[in-house]
This record gives structure tokens, C-alpha cells and sequence, in this order.
């Protein structure tokens, strides 16, 4: 059976974006030790938005085992209403992710602590500025600066992930 | 020179009809015909989860599905509701076979 058909086979769930997070965080810094910085935050992106989505949905009550899909529609009407200038980008955006997460927090009145809150509007917002999903059909390189936000940025979300969304 | 606007076809040119259907089936709902199936998940301090068995969903992907589903739900039930929603899942009665899905 080929890739694609194991693949297809099953939806994605809510722990195989979280371990397919911390796979392509890996392999996105193997990447970067050997100066393959294009790929390198390529990758580490993906690795962000998945955590992003995943804090999101494990805070709207969903369980590890929990198909993703299905939740992106839910998520796409409260975006509306509670972030309405926020594009999700086919919903591959940080920002987005990071906003509606705070703001679904507020509505619900279980706000994240004031500077963990500020930490991650100030980090997603840079990592939205550093990355794209559009970036596959660039051939530009990041500047060294550029590297380190998105490396940083992303390893703050990684070693944050569970206050997120507990 | 004269002002047009450029259509813009959000998605599958299909999903509108589907939407427009299942829109009817939650205001009006039809024993007559065997689908779609609505399940509806919810209770009191819990999320809402909506399932749509439908044999029509054929060539859209569970994104599609989900999108259309909650576009329908808001305009059959209102945005109030729609809030309360965390899983809009649509499946070919063969996937919800699979994944088990139950219903009375």
C-alpha cells in the first residue's frame, strides 16, 4: 500500500498533529545545523501552527484521539465573529490561531495569565512576519535574524504548549 | 468604460446546492428521503458536535464538509448556536460505517 493510501485511510487526530509537531520541529533544526535554513524554518513553522491548533482545540474540549478536520469549520465561525480582521490563511496562519486561542479563552472567561498572553500575541505575531505556508514556492533564504525569531519563537511555543491550553 | 465585477466562486461550485439543502433539512426536516442524515451531539454545559451522513459529500474533503455544514447550521439555527459548535464532521454513510458512528 503506498503512502498516501496509509494516509488517507484515517483522519489526522489531534496527537498526530502534536507528534507530527515535535517531528517536524526536529527535523526543521536538523536543517538549520547544516545551514539549510530555507527548509529548516519551513518546517518549524508547520511545527507552530500545529501546536497552535492543537492548544486550540484541547481548550475547546477535544481529546488526543480526536479527528482535526471537522474542527477547522467550527473554528473558522468564531474566528469570524471574535477576530473578524484576521485572515486564517487556509488555516495555516499563527496568528490567527494564536489570536482566536486568546480570544476564546476571554469568552470563556479563562483567560491566560497577562504576560504569558503578551508573550504569545508579541512572538506569533513575529513568527507570522518570519513565516509563511506560501513559502514552498519561494527560493528566497532567511537572513540570520530571521532564522533566530522563528527559532526562538517557536521553541517558546513548544516549551509553553500545555500552559496554553490546561 | 464599463464597471464589472469579477465573480469570485469561493469553492466548489457544488457546495452551495449542498449548503441550500441541508440549510432545508434543519428547518424543515424530510422523513421521506433517506439523506442526509443529521446527528446532532449536544447536551446541557456541553459542546455541540454535528455529523452529516450523506452519500454527497463524495468529492469534498473533510475541510469542505466542515465548512459547509457550520455555514448551513449558522443560517438554519442562528450564530448564537453556532458558537456552541466544536466538531462538524461530514461522512459518506461507508466513512461513518467505519468510524462507528451511532444514531437513533
Amino acid at each position: 500500500m503506498t503512502l498516501r493510501r496509509r494516509l488517507a485511510q484515517q483522519l489526522e487526530s489531534v496527537q498526530d498533529l502534536e507528534l507530527a509537531s515535535e517531528s517536524r520541529s526536529w527535523e526543521g533544526l536538523e536543517l538549520l545545523l547544516v545551514g539549510k535554513t530555507s527548509g529548516g524554518t519551513y518546517l518549524m513553522g508547520f511545527a507552530a501552527e500545529m501546536l497552535l491548533k492543537c492548544a486550540y482545540f484541547r481548550f475547546s474540549g477535544a481529546a488526543p484521539a480526536d479527528a482535526v478536520k471537522p474542527r477547522l469549520g467550527p473554528a473558522r465561525k468564531p474566528g469570524q465573529l471574535l477576530i473578524p480582521v484576521v485572515p486564517h490563511e487556509q488555516y495555516h496562519s499563527p496568528r490567527f490561531w494564536a489570536l482566536l486561542h486568546l480570544a476564546a479563552r476571554r469568552s470563556r472567561h479563562a483567560p491566560l495569565a497577562a504576560i504569558m498572553e503578551a508573550q504569545l500575541v508579541q512572538r506569533m505575531r513575529r513568527l507570522h512576519q518570519n513565516w509563511w505556508v506560501e513559502m514552498r514556492y519561494r527560493a528566497i533564504e532567511p537572513s540570520p535574524l530571521e532564522v533566530r525569531s522563528v527559532f526562538d519563537d517557536v521553541s517558546w511555543l513548544r516549551a509553553n504548549y500545555v500552559l496554553l491550553w490546561r | 468604460m464599463p464597471l464589472r465585477r469579477r465573480r469570485v466562486l469561493a469553492r466548489n461550485p457544488r457546495s452551495e446546492g449542498l449548503r441550500a439543502r441541508l440549510v432545508e433539512e434543519w428547518r424543515q426536516p424530510r422523513e421521506d428521503v433517506p439523506e442526509p442524515i443529521i446527528v446532532e451531539e449536544s447536551g446541557p454545559n456541553k459542546p455541540t458536535h454535528l455529523f452529516v451522513i450523506w452519500s454527497d459529500w463524495g468529492d469534498f474533503n473533510q475541510q469542505e464538509r466542515s465548512e459547509i455544514i457550520m455555514d448551513a447550521y449558522e443560517e438554519a439555527r442562528g450564530s448564537d448556536l453556532v458558537s456552541l459548535v466544536t466538531v462538524a464532521m461530514g461522512l459518506t454513510p461507508t466513512e461513518a460505517e467505519r468510524m462507528g458512528i451511532e444514531y437513533e
